[in-house]
């Protein structure tokens, strides 16, 4: 229902009518911004990577050849905006070594541990190789659905869960102390 | 679900401001209004490209021509009076149809192969 609403949208930006976009911007606009906030933690310029996402895929409409879903093309469109932009602007990353010592330190609020800790763990996603950070933001941005994640990527499943399987691996490995210190509470 | 699979997963939804949708819109608009593509002139392009035609064929015939007799004189082949000037028109005519190619925008092409 959500696709046949896109479809028609879509049909009506093509046919001349741009304000028609504002139904998908107004639709799409929370994944968008989330996904890039995935992708830079930073959320301003979450917004600005969205609008550059959006104005991108306005001009490539006419491309669409209605195939996938919208929204996966939509996502594959945002996912090359923000690849693209990120190899540019450095995000900052989180060393490992700061986590690590973090897992020795003692918090005295548990709640705001748990989440400083939680958005450590997903900035530190953004120090792995580009093709295992894609699919475990993808991954894990698609609620843990592999399908999803390799139709936006582009990629065979089977090759999406080979790299889910290296990039979690390589995590679990560098966060080794920093994942289980603190976390028998929760 | 692990400890590594908890953390990544509960990522706290960051909800756009209530200016993101007029802010994209206004890209759009701009973008919308910037990029109307112009159609490809196909029809001059094509007439130019058929004007070359017979003067590319009839530079040939005569550089043929020219080439065949100088081969059975034994003498170096000489071009007739009018063979320079069809060698000329024919280059600005290319030069003239690359030209209109350059000039034409990714945008008009896409737009007229969609």
């Amino acid at each position: 229902m959500g696709d046949e609403a896109d479809r028609a949208a879509v049909q009506r930006v093509l046919e001349g009518e741009v304000d028609a976009f504002a139904e998908i911007v107004g639709r799409w606009q929370g994944p968008l911004v989330n996904l890039a906030h995935r992708f830079c933690h930073d959320p301003g310029l979450a917004e600005e990577l969205a609008q550059d996402a959006f104005v991108r895929a306005y001009r490539a409409l006419p491309r669409w050849r209605g195939e996938s879903r919208f929204s996966t093309w939509l996502f594959a469109v945002a996912l090359n905006v923000y690849r693209s932009r990120l190899r540019r602007v450095r995000v900052a990353e989180v060393p490992l070594d700061a986590l690590r010592g973090m897992a020795d330190s003692r918090f005295v609020d548990r709640e705001y541990e748990r989440r400083d800790r939680a958005e450590l763990v997903r900035r530190s996603v953004l120090s792995l190789p580009e093709k295992y950070r894609d699919a475990l933001v993808l991954f894990y941005f698609h609620d843990l659905d592999v399908a999803e994640a390799a139709r936006t990527l582009g990629l065979p499943e089977g090759t999406v869960k080979a790299q889910l399987h290296r990039g979690r691996a390589i995590l679990r490995r560098k966060l080794a102390g920093f994942l289980t210190g603190g976390d028998e509470e929760g | 679900m692990d400890a590594l699979d908890r953390l990544l997963t509960e990522a706290e939804p960051l909800t756009p401001t209530p200016r993101f949708t007029a802010s994209v819109m206004a890209a759009v608009r701009a973008e919308a209004a910037t990029t109307q593509p112009l159609p490809f002139p196909w029809q001059p392009a094509l007439a130019g490209l058929a004007a070359c035609l017979p003067i590319a064929a009839a530079a040939c015939w005569m550089a043929i021509g020219s080439a065949a007799s100088g081969g059975l004189s034994g003498a170096p082949p000489t071009f007739p009076p009018g063979f320079t000037w069809a060698v000329t028109s024919l280059a600005a005519c290319f030069a003239l149809v690359s030209t209109i190619l350059r000039r034409a925008d990714a945008g008009a092409l896409s737009g007229l192969s969609a």
